[in-house]
């Protein structure tokens, strides 16, 4: 408990962004009824405590102005891999790979978290494990596009996030 | 409005037919691994599309807020559900099945090459 404590003193700002998402989604949850926040101050307080439990400290910064850029990259792209899956799918023929891929990523922390789980939703890739020599990838395509497709989300992920200067 | 009315109709029933591709995938798709492909990456614009179809039913921030979110925490919740799936099914050794049909020249050969086994021993 007092390890906990001395976390969240030592994360002032990390606490504000909580404390402000936390009450952010709950205004969303609620469509803004002012007397849910009886229920809902409580409920917000309880769920920073947990993600300051749940979460070590993330020596990452997110730059919201390369956000914009990300988010119409990342739709973009699921929406091709959307309907690339469905034209696979209605094909007479099939065409349908299924073959490992391992990439060798710099990515660690948060942004291999985030890599991971976007990259189930490209075209053609499905994360399956994070392993010391790199991620294991399930593919549907040959290996060379497969990479491709990899490496573009992975410069779109380090140019979304940087090292905080106390650790630089 | 009626305009409205329509593309909105458009977007619904789009969106639908994106599920129904997704299942249909379920069904067509040679292995657990490409299974999981087809379910989650179909799903997710399938949903996308009744959500932007949603949106100008009510006109309002909040909802449009609510209902951009439910899209968000679905997509993450599709994610990792079928990073678990993959995972777990990698774990357990399920094999990767040879795709049929990578091209239709291949299948043909199969196709003929198990027409020939079955012929040469009819018993079995």
């Amino acid at each position: 408990m007092v390890g906990l404590y001395n976390r969240i003193i030592a994360q002032p700002l990390a606490l504000f962004w909580r404390l402000a998402l936390g009450c952010l989604l709950w205004w969303i949850l609620t469509e803004g009824s002012s007397s849910s926040w009886l229920i809902g101050i409580p409920t917000v307080l309880i769920a920073v405590l947990v993600s300051f439990h749940l979460t070590q400290y993330n020596p990452y910064r997110l730059r919201f102005i390369a956000l914009p850029s990300f988010i119409i990259f990342f739709i973009a792209t699921s929406l091709i891999a959307g309907f690339d899956i469905a034209k696979r799918t209605l094909h007479r023929d099939l065409p349908v790979g299924s073959q490992w891929v391992i990439f060798e990523t710099r990515l660690d922390g948060l942004p291999r978290w985030l890599f991971m789980s976007c990259l189930s939703l490209m075209p053609g890739t499905l994360s399956v494990s994070s392993e010391a020599y790199g991620l294991v990838i399930h593919s549907l395509d040959d290996k060379a596009t497969t990479l491709s497709g990899l490496k573009k989300l992975e410069d779109k992920l380090i140019a979304l996030f940087k090292k905080r200067e106390s650790d630089l | 409005m009626t305009l409205l009315m329509i593309l909105q109709s458009i977007l619904l029933i789009s969106g639908a037919l994106m599920f129904l591709v997704g299942s249909i995938g379920l069904v067509r798709f040679p292995d657990t691994y490409t299974r999981i492909h087809a379910l989650t990456k179909a799903d997710n614009v399938g949903l996308g599309l009744i959500v932007i179809g949603l949106i100008p039913a009510s006109f309002s921030v909040l909802v449009t807020l609510k209902i951009l979110l439910i899209w968000l925490l679905v997509m993450l919740a599709s994610a990792l559900s079928g990073h678990l799936v993959a995972w777990e099914a990698r774990a357990q050794q399920v094999p990767l099945k040879p795709s049929e049909g990578e091209s239709s020249k291949e299948t043909f050969s199969k196709r003929e090459l198990s027409t020939k086994e079955s012929s040469d021993e009819p018993s079995d």
